[in-house]
C-alpha cells in the first residue's frame, strides 16, 4: 500500500501527517524543528529515499535550512549554511519562502526562494544554493516593496519542457520571467490589476501576486491568485485576463493546479484585503473544470458556520499520487484532505499552531 | 589567552550540551573574533548570534562580564584575559 506524507509547516515547529490505508486514516507527528516558523517545506520524491525539506526560522536564532532523508526523524542542517547572501549583497537571509525540486530528470537540481526576493539554485540536491545573480541585479529591485508577510520570492515556476524558462513571483513585485537561464529577467504582469496602488493600476510591475501555477503539460498557460484579482494568461504571462466572475470573492492566497487535469484549478476566496475571512464566514475550497471560465463551491466537510481563519498561499497543495489528493491548512490550526478531488473533506489534523504551508506526496 | 563562553539551553544543540565552551585567543582580541574562532570548529552556533554579515541578531545579547557589547563597542567590543562571555536571548515571543 502507498505510504502518503503531509508535511505541516507551522508558526511553531513542523508536523506530518501519514497514511499508509490510501489516505483514509492519518497518523499525526510533531512537533520537530521546536518553535522555529517554518514557512517553506517540500518532498523531494525523486532519489533512491524521499529527502523532506525544511526552511525554518526563528525570532531569536534566525533562519535555517534543513533536510531529512528518514521521513523526519532526525533533521541535517548542512555546514556551510545552504542558503547564505554573498558577502557583495551586504544582506541577510531573513526567511526561506520556498522550496522547489526540480524535474525528475535533474534529480540534484533544487530550487528556492526567500526573504528579501532572490531566486537560489542547488545542483547538490539541497546541501548548498547559489544565487541568481540575474534576478538580484534586476533594475527593478529598488522598487520591489515588502508584502504583508515580507518582500519574498514566493513562486517558483520551472518551464516544464525547456529548462532555459522559469517563472518567479514575489509581494510585492509581480511576476516575472525568464528565457534565458536566470541570467535576464522581464516582469509579465500585462493585465493585473494593483487595486492598492495610489496611481497606475496596471503597471508593468509592482503587482501583490500571491500565488501562480500551471500545469505541466499546458505551459503556456498560467493561473494567478493576485492581491485582488483572479487571472489566466494563455501565452506564459505575456497577458493575463480575469477569471473571477463566479467566484464569491476575488482575493485569496491559493492557486493550485490539478496534476492530472490541464484547466482544473482550485482557489480559497477571501472577502477582500480589509476583510480576510473567508465569505459568509463559512470554509469553501472553489474549482474550475475548465480553467477559470466557471466555478463550483465544495464545502462537504467543511466548517460552514462562524469559520474565521484564513489559509496562507503555500498552505494549500496536491499529491502526487494517480487518483489525486488534495490538502490545505488554516491560520487556526487545522489540515484538511480530500480523497475525492476536492468533493469532500476531512480534518486530518487540528489544534495545531497557524499552519503557513503544506506539501503532501508518495514516500514509500 | 583564555575565554570562557557561557551558552544558553536553547544553543546547546549546537555544543552537544556543553554549557561552556573555552577558546583561545591572541591577546587583544574582541567579541568578532572569539566569534569567528568559534565559527571555525561550530558554524551552526556562531550563525545563530550573527548573521552572514556579522551582524548581532536583533534579539541575541551579547556580554563580555557584565557589559552588553551594544552598550559598549558592539563586536569591537574587546575580551580580557579570563573574561566570561555570556550569549543570552532577549526574553520576549509568545
Amino acid at each position: 500500500m502507498t505510504k502518503t506524507m503531509v508535511l505541516i509547516g507551522t508558526r511553531k515547529g513542523l508536523w506530518t501527517a501519514t497514511a499508509e490505508d490510501d489516505r483514509q486514516s492519518w497518523t499525526v507527528r510533531g512537533p520537530d524543528l521546536g518553535l522555529n516558523e517554518v514557512a517553506a517545506c517540500a518532498i523531494d520524491a525523486r532519489g533512491a529515499k524521499p529527502r523532506l525539506f525544511a526552511g525554518a526560522s526563528s525570532s531569536h536564532w534566525g533562519p535555517a535550512m534543513s533536510y531529512s532523508d528518514d521521513l523526519g526523524a532526525t533533521w541535517i542542517e548542512p555546514d556551510p549554511a545552504p542558503i547564505s547572501f554573498p558577502e557583495q549583497t551586504d544582506t541577510a537571509l531573513a526567511r526561506v519562502w520556498q522550496i522547489m525540486p526540480g524535474p525528475a530528470d535533474q534529480p540534484d537540481l533544487v530550487w528556492a526562494g526567500t526573504e528579501p526576493s532572490a531566486l537560489w539554485r542547488s545542483e547538490d540536491r539541497g546541501v548548498s544554493f547559489t544565487l541568481n545573480q540575474g534576478l538580484w541585479d534586476h533594475p527593478h529591485r529598488k522598487e520591489w516593496q515588502p508584502g504583508g508577510g515580507g518582500q519574498a520570492l514566493h513562486t517558483i515556476l520551472p518551464h516544464p519542457q525547456d529548462s532555459t524558462q522559469m517563472h518567479v513571483a514575489m509581494s510585492t513585485g509581480g511576476v516575472y520571467r525568464t528565457t534565458d537561464d536566470g541570467a535576464s529577467w522581464n516582469p509579465a504582469n500585462k493585465g493585473i490589476q494593483g487595486s492598492f496602488l495610489p496611481a497606475d493600476e496596471f503597471p508593468e510591475y509592482g503587482q501583490c501576486v500571491h500565488k501562480v501555477a500551471r500545469h505541466p503539460e499546458r505551459p503556456d498557460q498560467l493561473f494567478a491568485q493576485n492581491h485582488g484579482g483572479v487571472y489566466r494568461s494563455d501565452d506564459e504571462g505575456t497577458s493575463w485576463a480575469s477569471i473571477a466572475e463566479g467566484l464569491p470573492a476575488d482575493f485569496g492566497f491559493n492557486m493550485v493546479v490539478h496534476p492530472h487535469a490541464p484547466g482544473t484549478v482550485y482557489v480559497i476566496p477571501l472577502v477582500a484585503d480589509m476583510e480576510r475571512f473567508p465569505p459568509q464566514a463559512r470554509l469553501r475550497v472553489y474549482r474550475s473544470r475548465d480553467a477559470g471560465q466557471s466555478w463550483e463551491e465544495l464545502s462537504k466537510g467543511l466548517p460552514q458556520d462562524r469559520f474565521y481563519a484564513t489559509v496562507m498561499r503555500d498552505a494549500m497543495c496536491v499529491d502526487d499520487l494517480p487518483s489525486t489528493g488534495i490538502y490545505f491548512g488554516t491560520r487556526s490550526g487545522s489540515v484538511f484532505a480530500s480523497a475525492d478531488e476536492g468533493e469532500s473533506w476531512s480534518e486530518i489534523a487540528a489544534h495545531l499552531p497557524d499552519v503557513l504551508c503544506v506539501r503532501a506526496g508518495r514516500v514509500g | 589567552m583564555a575565554v570562557l563562553v557561557r551558552i544558553p539551553g536553547a544553543l546547546r544543540q549546537f555544543t552537544d550540551n556543553a554549557r561552556t565552551l573555552e577558546v583561545d585567543l591572541p591577546e587583544g582580541s574582541d567579541v568578532a573574533a572569539l566569534l569567528a574562532t568559534l565559527g571555525c570548529d561550530n558554524p551552526s552556533l556562531v550563525r545563530r548570534i550573527c548573521d552572514e554579515r556579522g551582524n548581532l541578531r536583533q534579539h541575541v545579547n551579547v556580554f563580555v562580564g557584565t557589559v552588553n557589547v551594544r552598550d559598549g563597542n558592539g563586536l569591537s567590543t574587546t575580551v580580557p584575559d579570563g573574561a566570561e562571555v555570556y550569549v543570552i536571548p532577549a526574553v520576549s515571543g509568545g
